[in-house]
């Protein structure tokens, strides 16, 4: 990166930090603070929704799934569209309705108060243990190829994010987010027109895809009831759908996105929009990581993309092995290369049997480089046989090795743009959750605006130290990010439980599913300590056996047909 | 939400003119509310539908496409 890069890169980033700020300044009141001035319009709800739930590891990670693996991941958003609906017309609603600052609110009206601060503490020790890994994700990776200083990395984005969010509120969070998203939109286009631009003269834009095809990058949907395979349309419609439901409608993070919609239309609309747009977003990540994979087809890439890791690797012990692989791969790629031109050239003269023979020779060469590939990742990798994890680097590295300046700096300013949005939302909506459901419901309760106002400033800094600190210490922890997963599945299942109960299970009270939700989480933790069953399945565990046991412990209880929340309040 | 008789308020209340009868006209919000203001789309279950047959479509394109380029 040379001095336009970081103009570029400090000047948009601190550049729409103080705009939000100064355009939010003087918030008084606790709704304004939490909820925004309740004047914002469909699309900017829409974008922020996106952006909060669009990491920096959206755009860092996703194209080298793309590269990877092919296009086969959108499929993990096919649930989306549905959930979203579910969430427009049944939850939505009936938060506005109530008028609630918090998602958990609704559970104290619906059933009380006990179940309300149950569903707000699992949400708090589920996100506030995450806290860190949006700031420390994008810090590692970015710090590594930059050279820079990892903790400098940390603590500079965020305190940046912490002051906006802290001083701003919802608006200030919704409004950083609208143009957060759109740098994000304009550099990942332009990281497009140039990687098109980039091509040799002689492959169009339908040779590419044929490529791409060819070496299956680009098998979008897999009908297969295989249970081994990761991404199907099965695993996809139903396992997303059961995510999106639990992230779009039960964390506090995307709900106060929605709630500050200045009607229920705005908020419906700004849902319906990510329904419509989340997968061709998705895809158009992964496309550009597949059309990355042709590219290095015709450009040699590294072996293995983590260059300070294999640097690294090299300088610890023998590195004859490790230049032994890069020769292979050289030869391999060379080999690749020809085969790939001859079957274009097959292509353009018309000729099927010499396409069908140059792409068997193709994918031969193919398998040669991923099988050198998969050596030198083991090689960097923790012992035992286990491979390191590439892709995290390689479109990073792209850009910094064919992108000119300035659209360096905004690539950049993507990543750290979409760490920022991301992380604003989460730290609003955990300042938002201590503020409204703990400290003015338990510990002080009848102080006027101001003082929660302050209060909620004070928590979403506190949370901000907590990230900043968990971000700084995360790398002390093996397999961190994949432990907080893990952490998140184990608590998801049991949230969306009680919003289920609450919605579609009138019969059910406060008792029965406050002692149901407690039974189900043990059941879940018993299950993590004595089982080997994948994480993922605990959200629907949690979620199955919250109801369950709700039911069944409300058959034992006094029959209390519960009025429909707000019924008496609307 | 009900109106204030006798109150000015563009937002609120006409009476109707059927037999003498008081009618509570919803406020403008709650029109905005269940009015979608999309062209061609003005019920919230023509939007869902919508949505539903933009994600169908999707499915439909993305099949065709991996079927096309394997």
């Amino acid at each position: 990166m040379n001095a336009l890069d970081y103009v570029v890169l400090i000047g948009t980033l601190v550049g729409i930090a103080l705009y939000g700020t100064w355009q939010t300044r003087g918030r008084r009141n606790l709704d304004g603070y939490l909820k925004g001035a309740r004047n914002t319009p469909w699309f900017v709800i829409g974008l922020s929704i996106m952006a909060t739930q669009a990491s920096s590891i959206t755009f860092l990670s996703t194209p080298g799934q793309g590269y990877e693996s092919g296009l086969g991941f959108v499929q993990n958003y096919f649930g989306a569209p549905l959930a979203l609906i579910v969430i427009a017309a049944v939850f939505l609603p009936m938060f506005r309705k109530l008028n609630v600052y918090t998602a958990y609110e609704f559970l104290g009206r619906r059933f009380d108060q006990k179940t309300r601060l149950l569903g707000a503490a699992l949400f708090l020790v589920q996100r506030g243990l995450g806290a860190g890994i949006t700031i420390y994700a994008p810090a590692i990776v970015l710090s590594t190829v930059m050279g820079w200083s990892l903790n400098a990395t940390i603590i500079s984005t965020g305190v940046l994010v912490v002051a906006y969010t802290a001083m701003g509120g919802s608006d200030a969070v919704n409004l950083t987010q609208k143009y957060q998203i759109g740098v994000i939109f304009a550099g990942m286009v332009a990281a497009l027109i140039v990687l098109l631009t980039k091509l040799p003269a002689w492959l169009s834009f339908g040779d590419a895809l044929t490529l791409a095809g060819g070496l299956h990058k680009l098998e979008a949907v897999d009908f297969s009831l295989n249970p081994d395979r990761r991404y199907t349309i099965w695993t996809g419609v139903l396992g997303g759908m059961f995510l999106a439901l639990s992230y779009f409608g039960t964390d506090q993070s995307q709900v106060q996105r929605y709630l500050s919609g200045a009607s229920l239309r705005e908020s419906r609309l700004g849902l319906m929009f990510n329904g419509v747009f989340k997968i061709p977003m998705q895809f158009f990540i992964l496309l550009l990581g597949a059309l990355v994979f042709v590219f290095y087809q015709f450009e040699r890439p590294p072996v293995f993309f983590n260059q300070a890791a294999w640097a690294g690797q090299a300088a610890k012990g023998d590195p004859a092995p490790l230049r032994a692989l890069e020769a292979d791969f050289a030869a391999a790629h060379a080999q690749k290369k020809q085969q790939l031109q001859a079957w274009i050239e097959a292509k353009h003269a018309g000729d099927a049997a010499g396409v069908a023979t140059a792409r068997a020779a193709a994918l031969a060469a193919n398998e040669r480089v991923e099988v050198i590939r998969d050596q030198a990742k083991q090689a960097v990798g923790p012992g035992g046989g286990k491979k390191a994890n590439d892709s995290d680097y390689v479109f990073i590295t792209f850009i910094l090795g064919y992108l000119p300046h300035g659209l360096i700096g905004l690539l950049v300013t993507v990543f750290f743009a979409a760490a920022l949005s991301s992380k604003a939302g989460e730290l609003n909506a955990l300042g938002s959750t201590t503020t409204v459901d703990f400290y003015r419901f338990v510990i002080k309760r009848g102080a006027d605006d101001q003082h929660y106002v302050k209060a909620s400033k004070w928590f979403t800094a506190l949370w901000g130290v907590v990230a900043i600190g968990f971000a700084l210490f995360a790398h002390l922890a093996e397999n961190l990010i994949q432990a907080v997963n893990i952490l998140g599945s184990i608590f998801y299942g049991v949230v969306l439980g009680l919003f289920l109960v609450a919605f579609f299970l009138r019969r059910v009270g406060g008792t029965a599913v406050f002692w149901g939700a407690l039974a189900a989480q043990t059941l879940v933790f018993v299950l993590y300590a004595t089982t080997v069953i994948s994480y993922l399945w605990f959200n629907v565990i949690g979620c199955g056996a919250c109801m369950l046991f709700a039911v069944v412990l409300q058959g034992f209880l006094p029959t209390r047909v519960q009025p429909p929340p707000g019924s008496a309040t609307a | 939400m009900t109106s204030k008789q006798g109150q000015e308020d563009p937002d609120h209340v006409k009476s109707s003119a059927v037999a003498g009868q008081d009618e509570a006209v919803p406020s403008r919000a709650q029109v905005d509310d269940e009015v979608t203001g999309l062209p061609g789309l003005r019920s919230w279950r023509a939007v869902y539908l919508f949505v539903l047959g933009s994600f169908v479509l999707y499915v439909v394109v993305l099949a065709w496409f991996t079927r096309y380029y394997s």
